[in-house]
């Protein structure tokens, strides 16, 4: 595993603050793998339907659910398509939910990973070591 | 000397944020329920008023079916309930119509994501600056 060519999914810091240990970010990630491909479910149904109500609903859930894993890319595209839903922009709606797709995917294979708590953690030293040496 | 466990009714209906939030003010001391919908909560808040209970409730803003705002304003016009404080558990995004839930009889708010292992403090310091303003309330009706 080389982490420097591993994307970094989770902000390691960012799931602790939200979460409070290790032992928590694993049993939400647990829900997270389990609750959230049901809101890709519902949000590809309302962009279908053109339920600007639903799209802003189910985004706001996936939004919430990847800013306690510290997922911040999905969490933010998550949050486009929240207001997308919002302002009753269908079109655009139907553009971000192929981006959230797409960031998605990528979240939920990395957390399938067996070793992505490992990862993640390294990830999160080498941004600290590197904050260092450019003091 | 043990302090009091102070009881807090949490309605969001996100699991993640009610287990993480039973988790760390269990923790502080808190004795915590949860609701994971409006209707729910209502409910429960109703049948723990009878009991003196909750001491405040952390309310989810956008919750589906029910909104948080909506959830408000039934506590504050149910006798049983309209004295317990409500804190809104609110996105930055959301901070510029807080108004609103203050108009419906909101005590304070709470901005997600927040910091869990602050929480519990977050909480009680909203607490104690909330019951010195109500004393401080009965202090000028006294006098006044």
């Amino acid at each position: 595993m080389d982490i420097n060519t591993t994307e970094k999914i989770i902000d390691w810091a960012s799931a602790m603050d939200a979460c409070g240990d290790e032992d928590t970010i694993k049993e939400i990630a647990k829900l997270f793998l389990k609750e959230s491909k049901q809101d890709i479910k519902l949000l590809t149904k309302a962009i279908k339907a053109g339920n600007s109500v639903a799209i802003a609903s189910h985004a706001h859930r996936l939004k919430g659910k990847a800013m306690m894993m510290g997922v911040v890319r999905l969490s933010e595209k998550a949050c486009r398509l929240e207001c997308a839903g919002d302002e009753k922009d269908i079109e655009v709606a139907a553009l971000l939910f192929d981006d959230v797709k797409h960031e998605f995917e990528k979240v939920y294979s990395f957390l399938s990973r067996a070793d992505w708590i490992e990862v993640s953690k390294q990830q999160e030293n080498s941004k600290e070591a590197e904050q260092e040496a450019n003091k | 000397m043990m302090s009091r466990r102070i009881s807090i009714l949490v309605i969001d209906d996100d699991k993640a944020i009610r287990l993480v939030l039973k988790k760390e003010l269990t923790l502080h001391g808190f004795e915590v329920y949860s609701a994971k919908n409006g209707h729910g909560g209502l409910k429960l808040a109703n049948k723990l008023a009878k009991i003196g209970k909750p001491e405040v409730i952390l309310l989810d803003w956008v919750m589906p079916r029910m909104d948080g705002l909506k959830v408000l304003s039934e506590l504050k016009h149910n006798a049983n309930t309209e004295h317990i404080p409500v804190f809104m558990l609110t996105a930055k995004s959301k901070i510029g119509d807080i108004d609103r839930a203050y108009d419906l009889g909101a005590n304070d708010y709470i901005t997600k994501p927040f910091k869990i292992l602050q929480i519990g403090n977050t909480i009680k310091r909203k607490l104690k600056k909330l019951a010195e303003a109500r004393s401080k309330q009965v202090v000028c009706l006294e006098s006044s």
